[in-house]
């Protein structure tokens, strides 16, 4: 059988051209993304999108004790906390309407804030029941900020909030969006994970 | 501090765009394994959110089917803009694309879960060795267009990118049947289940009972037979960032297959063989001269006439056994610097026998690939992969018996009763590496361009180079145009190149003499050469496109397209060639919810394509198709297809056969009943009694009558 080289002989040839124009546009993009590097938020829309998508599916396996929500005929509220860049209140408001996704009954009302109220009668008086709180908000967050209410589930959008006691957060790990789940916590605040959630791709347990 | 929660404004309560409503309900739709395998960021026009494509896609995905009585995968095709799908008998079916082919040879390249399906001895698709069950199909992808610079060689005017779902998917049994009127029968059944944390398995079966048609003449076109596959997967999860997959399938199907040598047997109308009929036509005039049939006990005896010449028909019928296997093995991963790689490596195994024309091949090929990509910074994500590929081919030639007796050889002088119609004289292994790289930059968050280029080098196809770029703009939240160039090249089948083709013998009617006329009363094989000179079809594509939703319910699309083909191969007797050939057309395409209960797609495709600068008229210029889902009530579903297919030519060089145009209704009711239980009942071609679609081209074999029918399904999901 004939050997032939994998590079053309003829690569000087015709052939080169288009691939030179390709070679010289790589180099050109890669230089002008370094210059456009401050303008860009870092975050995708897409990126948001999964993470919204993950959200409202995971409300698909928590289960909450009926005495810990509210009346029946009042929403639940469901807070983003934080600088919403990328538009999570939208697009998890759009989900949810979608999905005609309800907890125990009650439909669920989507807010955005600027930042987590200081104290958790604040919390009880909103009639929130869940948050989620964005990646501008990692650094002032401590685990006593978590309010001591029970049916309380606080959301991160992050890795440095599972560190901080949070029960579920979402994370952006090697070009994938995954959930973390800490069983402890969520159960300290009498919320329920189901576990077939547990078993499923991409959801690490944390068991502490 | 209350106000913070109760009073303060939104500070992004912007609208979301309708693309961007478009696709998060596509999110909401995947399971949690499809979620979680989506990137975050990706190439373009692959895997990135499907209304930046720069890129005419379409997708089908298992309720598609279901919902539109297709009993196989290939017959929902016809619902996409572009596409020109027709049945020829019981079992086979012909696909072309954007008005490139014309012939039996599809011009595009497809991937059943990475494996190229494309056969390389005759250029074509064995549609129904492929066909998996519809429960386990993930989608099918159709990209109109060359995507040579990912891709590589043959995905010429497109790809379809079939993948099936992980093992985790489908757990538990599911269940599909299906019976035609016209007596065809489909069954499939699946189990999945687990083995241990995170490892999961499925086995499957599939079998198709195909029944008889008549041919276009009446007669029955003795094309019953059997499609029968089992296949299985196991999926592994190495870590949380790698997966181990192994799956195979093994097909066998029976059926007999014709050769019409009505037309293939000639007799001279002049002295100097410039004109000739059919020996059954000079028969039929009783013309001096003309050898008696009778003589000849290995030709089968005359059956009907052939349509549409009223030829007299002298017809051979042989057995077409094919036999398939396969297995793949796939290790993919996630780095921690976000590489996302794959190795992919199957091997295969295929067997037929074209007993009709005597043509026999074992081929044994063997792939390895590697696949990885990663994002560049913030604006560029990298794609790159290796591959190699090697093929093995055993081809044994007979001389089936209706050819059996004595016919002077040109090529030799003397007179032989072993003339083969089909001679293969070429190598019998081939080799193929290749290598690509490709970068996808986002200019800013409204245009992303994609540029890059696939190296190939092989036994068949040479070395080349295919480069591509596409690019795309959302002009505002609502609207994005797209525009892409491509260079992609098409190798030529193994018969096109390496197979010396006997397509006819002719009488000498005159007298024996020695030195003034030695071939009197003789039989004379006439044959053309196969042309290994037979270089890659090259063809440079320009398109663009425009992306619009006007309304979170509808969504519309524009694609033009101007294909310039140099040396693009058309087969059939006398000869092979290689001719110029451009395409240009367009297909707009609509998706309109006109409510929560009735949902609409559509599609119209024009396509104009001339060789060496004259009109080609055996591929249909306008087709459309009008698709409508009205949900009656929580568990009942109408569906009504309407599909127009344009007239065409089917080209031969003894019996050009005029195909009319024509439209197609399809109704059918689904019944929900429960999560699991699906009933259909489908009326199929309702507006026509029976009408031709297709067949081989320059074969001359006589289509069969598509007639209109019912078809009952049920299905069991998992």
């Amino acid at each position: 059988m004939e050997t032939r080289l994998l590079v053309p002989i003829n690569f000087l040839g015709f052939a080169c051209r288009p691939i030179l124009l390709l070679i010289c546009l790589f180099f050109l993009s890669a230089n002008s993304g370094k210059h456009l590097l401050a303008s860009t938020h870092g975050e995708t829309a897409q990126v948001t999108n999964l993470k919204a998508t993950f959200f409202v599916n995971t409300l698909k396996y928590v289960r909450w004790d009926n005495r810990d929500l509210p009346s029946a005929e009042i929403p639940i509220r469901l807070l983003i906390v934080g600088d919403d860049h990328t538009n999570f209140k939208s697009r998890l408001e759009y989900l949810l309407n979608v999905s005609d996704l309800e907890i125990s009954g009650r439909s669920i009302k989507v807010e955005s804030l600027p930042k987590w109220p200081r104290k958790d009668a604040e919390v009880i008086s909103s009639g929130a029941f869940m948050a989620i709180l964005l990646d501008s908000e990692s650094k002032k967050w401590q685990p006593g900020m978590y309010p001591d209410i029970p049916g309380v589930l606080v959301v991160g959008e992050g890795e440095s909030y599972l560190r901080r006691g949070l029960a579920l957060c979402l994370i952006q790990d090697n070009n994938r969006v995954r959930l973390r789940v800490n069983l402890a916590r969520a159960k300290s605040r009498n919320i329920e994970i189901s576990s077939s959630l547990l078993v499923l791709n991409r959801v690490e347990v944390i068991k502490k | 501090m209350l106000g913070c929660f109760l009073l303060l404004p939104c500070a992004y309560s912007e609208e979301l765009s309708n693309f961007e409503k478009r696709e998060l309900s596509r999110l909401l739709e995947m399971d949690w394994t499809e979620l979680t395998n989506q990137p975050v960021s990706g190439v373009l026009g692959y895997d990135q959110e499907h209304w930046r494509n720069p890129a005419s896609v379409a997708i089908i995905r298992s309720d598609d089917v279901f919902d539109g009585g297709h009993l196989q995968l290939v017959d929902s095709f016809r619902g996409v803009g572009g596409m020109y799908v027709t049945r020829g008998n019981a079992y086979d079916d012909f696909v072309t694309m954007r008005n490139f082919s014309g012939s039996a040879t599809e011009k595009f390249l497809m991937l059943v879960d990475g494996r190229e399906v494309l056969q390389p001895m005759g250029g074509t698709i064995t549609w129904g060795s492929e066909e998996v069950p519809l429960a386990i199909l993930e989608q099918a992808e159709i990209i109109r267009g060359p995507g040579a610079s990912i891709w590589g060689t043959n995905a010429v005017s497109g790809v379809i990118n079939v993948t099936t779902k992980p093992a985790s998917a489908t757990q538990g049994n599911s269940l599909r049947l299906a019976l035609e009127s016209t007596g065809t029968f489909l069954g499939e059944v699946v189990h999945g289940g687990k083995i241990g944390e995170g490892e999961y398995y499925r086995i499957w079966v599939r079998n198709q009972e195909y029944a008889e048609s008549d041919l276009l003449s009446g007669i029955p076109a003795r094309d019953d037979g059997y499609g029968r596959k089992i296949g299985f997967r196991f999926d592994k999860e190495l870590g949380s960032d790698m997966e181990f997959t192994v799956a195979g399938a093994y097909s066998t199907r029976r059926f007999e297959h014709v050769l019409d040598l009505s037309s293939r047997l000639l007799f001279p109308t002049d002295a100097n063989f410039t004109t000739f009929v059919p020996v059954s036509v000079a028969n039929a005039l009783a013309l001096p001269g003309v050898p008696n049939g009778a003589t000849y006990s290995t030709w089968p005896n005359l059956s009907g006439t052939v349509q549409p010449s009223g030829v007299p028909r002298i017809v051979n019928y042989e057995e077409l056994p094919q036999d398939a296997g396969h297995v793949r093995a796939r290790l993919a991963g996630v780095t921690n610097n976000e590489l996302e790689w794959a190795v992919d490596t199957y091997a295969e195994k295929y067997k037929t026998n074209l007993g009709h024309v005597g043509h026999k091949w074992d081929r044994d090929e063997y792939n390895l690939e590697f696949r990885g990509n990663r994002p560049l910074g913030d604006r560029n994500h990298i794609a790159f992969g290796l591959g190699y590929r090697y093929m093995e081919f055993d081809v044994t030639e007979t001389t089936t018996s209706p050819w059996r007796f004595s016919t002077l050889n040109p090529q030799t002088g003397l007179p032989s009763s072993d003339i083969p119609i089909l001679q293969y004289n070429g190598p019998d292994s081939f080799e193929r590496f290749s290598a690509f790289f490709q970068n996808t930059y986002e200019v800013n968050e409204d245009f992303f361009i994609s540029f890059g280029s696939k190296f190939e080098d092989g036994d068949l196809s040479g070395t080349t180079v295919q480069p591509g770029i596409r690019a795309s703009y959302s002009v505002n939240p609502d609207n994005l145009l797209w525009a892409a160039y491509s260079r992609a090249h098409r190798q030529a089948s193994l018969v096109e190149r390496y197979t010396e083709v006997s397509y006819a013998r002719i009488w000498n009617p005159l007298a024996f003499h020695p030195t003034l006329n030695p071939t009197g009363q003789q039989w004379i094989n006439q044959s053309f050469e196969a042309d290994p000179s037979l270089d890659d079809e090259v063809m440079d594509a320009y398109e663009i496109g425009l992306r619009s939703s006007p309304s979170e319910n509808f969504l519309w699309e524009l694609s033009l397209f101007y294909y310039d083909t140099k040396d693009a191969v058309f087969s059939g007797p006398p000869v092979y060639e290689a001719l110029d050939y451009t395409s240009i057309g367009g297909e707009i395409s609509l998706n309109y919810s006109a409510s929560d209960l009735w949902k609409l797609r559509g599609n119209y495709s024009y396509s104009k394509g001339k060789r060496e600068g004259a009109r080609q008229t055996d591929f249909p210029e306008s087709m459309a198709s009008l698709l409508s889902s009205i949900q009656l009530s929580d568990d009942l579903n109408f569906v009504q297809n309407l599909y127009f297919t344009g007239e065409r030519i089917l080209p031969s060089a003894y019996n050009e056969l005029p195909i009319d145009d024509y439209l197609r209704l399809d109704l059918g009711m689904i019944w929900h009943a429960g999560q699991e239980w699906q009933f259909g009942f489908f009326g199929q071609d309702l507006l026509d009694p029976d009408h031709p679609e297709g067949m081989y081209t320059d074969l001359d074999v006589e289509p069969t009558r598509i007639k209109r029918r019912f078809l009952l399904t049920v299905s069991k999901n998992f």
